[in-house]
């Protein structure tokens, strides 16, 4: 008997244009101590799935029909006080952000010893022991001084750590999981990962895994789920659904991320046409048919397409599976040879900038004579976990902020200290910005054709209101978008839209150097693939510079020419992308490149998991910045003295005390697995 | 320029603000009785009435409702319904201007110190708590009876009491919105101090204020009220509803007509301007 199994399960909302199906027909099952993961874009009615299931429907949401049996109980029908004993109890739930899920007024101790006390009336005594016991499971060390502490004093990671913890308390049977890691760095997310599979191991908890992001599915869940509005569109076993996936939405996912060992001139991404349509939008057949370049008139739109199994346990819901079998993903080779790195012209030159805040007394250091250089034309990549400074240097950069120290050379002269009000015209022309937060990115007050016209006016766009509006035009043309959308406001676009929107800003007036930071980081995978691939072909047309922000290092193995990682304000390793994701590296990139997770389980990944917590930069190590958390620590002389620059060829520096000889002789971090 | 741009795109995605008004039953309320004051401040000169301060000596001896005069009149003799319509238009003037320049010192207060912050935001916010801090009616007594009762001079304590208010709640959606990237995307333009404040900040404050708008219009209602009743409002003879309450309370006991039908005028008014306020505040959270 399977743990969880839903049966033909809808769920409907009420809405003010009337009733609407989020899930129209949704059939799974769980086995006991499975891990299965359900994958999908936002809007996909991932979320809606497991409300259904917790029976937290808000007011104007409704399960219209089916059944959620768990352990053989109807939840869909049980009673109030049966559902709170199995909430909680027998299903427990982590969701994506800790910190809301955590009280703030409660002391950690207090709100895990609730949970047994609650579930298992155990005494304060127990349920003290239980906590203690759980937060060692979850490799919080020092239980006792966790449990006395308020949710504000942890970091992200470890708050997650301590929802886990209090989902584990009760012993559930199913752990729904409703991406836990989003939102989290890349390091704490694959520590994060690695637990939730250990835990598994040791408690044989069924894990029920949401996430749009298909690399952290494969880390973790042994099935996968495809939803695609509302309906699983396909179902099978992890390994073969990378290896042969069926419906062209699965193969639309895959070929929508960057592959490790792929770059943008022999494996472009491809991304999915179109958007998500809203709950209850889509067509009743398939309801992919209107992205799907595969669907055939008479076959697709006529009926409801059922699930069909292709092989044993493989399920897929499209008309013509077997011809989305091949050919393989188009992988248009467009193989337009990378410029000679040597010769470029160097654009912007950064030497020894720093920035440091004050507060009160102190002084933070959000950059430490940070020294790069980006060539003409060249993407640069800063990577780095959150707290390394990438932000800093890219507001120093831009002219938002200014530097307290170093020179920076832009287009020949030092801008270093000189905020945009301070710049020439031409050079804020010169250094335009697109930002992370697709919702803050436009005035919410104007249409988006306003920015685009103020920004033509300001940087001098000779001409009358006509020529303004055929620029604006133009503009929009450019990003894909068509020119009457100029009229639309922003809360009209979809977030994807916007960054579109927001490139063409930045390149209204004709920009050298354009400085992105975590562009795509907030778009759901396909919609980051057509913005990055058209990012990158507006880069390349009018070989603007470019210097590219990210903590995805899949991503910018992808698009990257040279790449500059950081930490604590520091440069720890710099050089042209190939040189870097191959040995010799700097331990740090070492242990990021491991925390990547790769959407394809035949690539082993060496594991590398980073102790501890980066330090304040209110209080930095004196020596190395990474020695706090470094694993191959020499010793003393790593706290005490700052590593020298090694050299190591082809422009690729790393700063270590570990000699060039020894770093060389590591083990890449990504191997076929043979 | 671009202010006017930018108000006639926020019509052309979801219907403008009055567009909507119908939806909420609440605000029709509200719409409707503030409607009906306006519409009979209007036309109160070619109503077949006497003249608010006409005095009718033979009325004075039946006080009471009757057919020439339907509400009666006051000790003076003068037509009640008459001085409620005309104290009506001396409300409906003096009310929505001086909440208007309330505003416009308001805005300015808490556009420059939420857009500067240190010792401008000090120096503002620090004034505004001063004022903040003295109970409302003892502020008013202290302005008017220093600066002598007249419409001019309601307006300015209105303005002093109110201003603080208004810059407070423009200061925090200020400081809020003064982190978004699109601020940052102004700077990218070269944009003017002035114009991230009137163009990028000041338009998306205006959901919250609103509806403020029109609490602190209900609230000034009160206001003009309350100093009439104190003898604060308009100089007699002119025809003031808090000054009509005040003039009958000595003989509430016997004709409590004298005093209720103006504080009746006074109530619906205050009820209009806050239904409008309430349905407004739904509207918006229904988007």
């Amino acid at each position: 008997m399977s743990l969880l199994s839903i049966r033909n399960l809808r769920v409907e909302y009420t809405t003010a244009r009337g009733t609407v199906a989020a899930i129209p027909e949704l059939s799974l099952e769980i086995g006991k101590g499975d891990s299965f993961g359900l994958v999908g874009e936002s809007g996909c009615g991932k979320s809606t799935l497991i409300m259904a299931i917790m029976g937290y429907m808000g007011r104007n949401g409704r399960i219209a029909g089916g059944e959620i049996l768990f352990e053989g109980q109807d939840l869909v029908r049980a009673g109030a006080e049966d559902l709170r004993r199995i909430r909680g109890g027998r299903i427990a739930i982590v969701y994506q952000e800790p910190s809301t899920a955590l009280n703030p007024s409660m002391t950690i101790g207090r709100q895990l010893m609730e949970v047994p006390i609650a579930h298992s009336g155990a005494s304060a005594a127990e349920a003290r022991d239980r906590a203690r016991d759980v937060l060692a499971d979850v490799h919080l060390p020092d239980a006792d001084s966790v449990m006395r502490r308020y949710p504000h004093q942890l970091s992200g990671g470890q708050k997650q750590r301590v929802v886990i913890a209090m989902a584990l308390l009760a012993n559930p049977s199913l752990l729904l999981l409703d991406e836990p890691t989003t939102g989290l760095d890349v390091t704490v997310e694959a520590a994060v990962l690695d637990l939730l599979n250990e835990l598994r191991e040791k408690y044989g908890t069924a894990l029920f895994y949401i996430s749009h992001n298909l690399g952290v599915i494969a880390q973790v869940c042994d099935r996968i789920g495809v939803m695609y509005a509302g309906k699983l569109v396909e179902d099978a076993p992890a390994a073969e659904l990378f290896a042969t996936p069926r419906h062209p939405y699965t193969r639309g996912l895959l070929a929508s991320l960057p592959r490790p060992g792929a770059d943008k001139h022999t494996h472009p991404l491809v991304a999915i046409p179109g958007v998500v349509p809203s709950a209850g939008r889509a067509p009743d057949s398939c309801g992919f048919l209107t992205r799907c370049t595969l669907a055939r008139p008479g076959l697709c739109d006529a009926a409801p397409v059922p699930l069909q199994e292709t092989t044993p346990g493989h399920l897929v819901r499209c008309a013509r599976w077997q011809d989305a079998a091949e050919p393989p993903i188009a992988a248009a080779s467009t193989s337009a040879a990378g410029i000679a790195i040597a010769d470029a012209e160097i654009v912007m030159q950064a030497q020894n900038i720093s920035r440091a805040f004050s507060i009160g007394k102190r002084r933070l250091l959000a950059n430490d004579r940070l020294s790069l250089v980006a060539k003409r034309g060249h993407i640069l990549a800063i990577v780095g976990e959150s707290g390394s400074g990438k932000s800093t240097f890219a507001k120093v950069l831009a002219g938002l902020d200014a530097a307290t120290g170093g020179t920076l050379q832009v287009l020949g002269d030092d801008v270093a200290t000189r905020t945009v009000r301070k710049r020439s015209a031409a050079k804020v022309a010169a250094v335009q910005m697109v930002f992370q937060n697709p919702d803050g990115t436009l005035n919410p007050s104007h249409t988006v054709g306003f920015p685009l016209a103020r920004a033509l006016k300001k940087f001098g766009f000779a001409g009358d209101r006509k020529a303004i509006e055929a620029r604006v035009a133009a503009l929009l043309d450019m990003v894909r978008l068509p020119p009457s959308l100029r009229h639309a406001l922003p809360r009209q676009l979809s977030g994807g839209q916007k960054q579109r929107i927001a490139i063409a800003r930045a390149f209204a007036g004709n920009p050298e150097l354009l400085v992105a930071d975590e562009p795509v980081s907030a778009l759901d995978v396909s919609v980051q693939a057509a913005v990055i691939n058209l990012l990158l072909r507006i880069q390349a047309e009018q070989s603007t510079t470019l210097v590219f922000i990210s903590h995805d290092l899949g991503l910018v193995r992808y698009l990257a020419d040279e790449v500059v990682v950081m930490y604590l304000g520091q440069v720890m390793e710099s050089g042209p992308v190939a040189a870097l994701f191959d040995p010799p590296y700097h331990p740090y990139t070492d242990a990021l490149l491991s925390a990547v997770p790769v959407p394809d389980p035949t690539i082993r990944t060496t594991r590398i998991r980073l102790e501890g917590e980066i330090p304040s930069p209110l209080n930095l190590p004196p020596g190395c910045r990474f020695a706090t958390r470094c694993p191959r620590k020499l010793g003393a002389i790593c706290d005490d003295t700052p590593p020298p620059a090694r050299d190591a060829g082809d422009e690729h520096v790393i700063h270590c005390h570990i000699p060039l000889e020894r770093l060389r002789q590591t083990e890449p971090v990504f191997r076929h697995a043979s | 320029m671009s202010a006017i741009v930018a108000t006639e795109s926020a019509g052309r995605a979801t219907p403008a603000l009055w567009r909507r008004l119908p939806r909420s039953p609440v605000a029709m309320v509200g719409l409707g009785i503030v409607l009906f004051w306006i519409v009979l401040a209007l036309i109160a000169p070619l109503l077949p009435m006497p003249l608010p301060n006409a005095q009718d000596y033979m009325a004075m001896s039946h006080s009471g409702s009757s057919a020439k005069h339907w509400l009666g009149v006051d000790p003076l003799g003068r037509d009640l319904l008459s001085r409620i319509i005309w104290g009506g238009r001396t409300v409906l003037a003096v009310a929505p201007l001086a909440v208007i320049v309330a505003y416009a010192v308001g805005c300015t207060m808490g556009l420059l110190a939420g857009y500067y912050r240190g010792w401008v935001d000090a120096v503002i916010s620090r004034a505004a708590d001063v004022i903040l801090s003295f109970p409302i009616v003892v502020l008013y007594v202290i302005l008017i009876a220093n600066i002598g009762p007249s419409a001019l001079n309601i307006i300015v304590a209105v303005v002093v009491a109110s201003a603080p208010g208004i810059a407070r709640i423009v200061r925090g959606l200020v400081l809020s919105l003064t982190h978004q990237e699109f601020v940052a995307a102004a700077y990218l333009r070269r944009e003017s101090d002035v114009f991230v404040m009137l163009v990028e900040l000041l338009p998306n404050c205006r959901g919250p204020l609103i509806t403020d708008f029109c609490l602190r219009l209900g609230y000034t209602t009160i206001t003009i009220g309350t100093l009439g009743f104190l003898g604060l409002g308009l100089p007699p003879p002119n025809p003031d509803w808090g000054g009509m309450v005040k003039q009958a309370t000595s003989m509430i006991t016997v004709f409590p007509h004298m005093a209720l039908y103006p504080t009746f005028a006074l109530v619906s008014l205050i009820l209009g301007f806050n239904l409008l306020a309430d349905g407004i505040t739904e509207l918006s959270q229904a988007d």
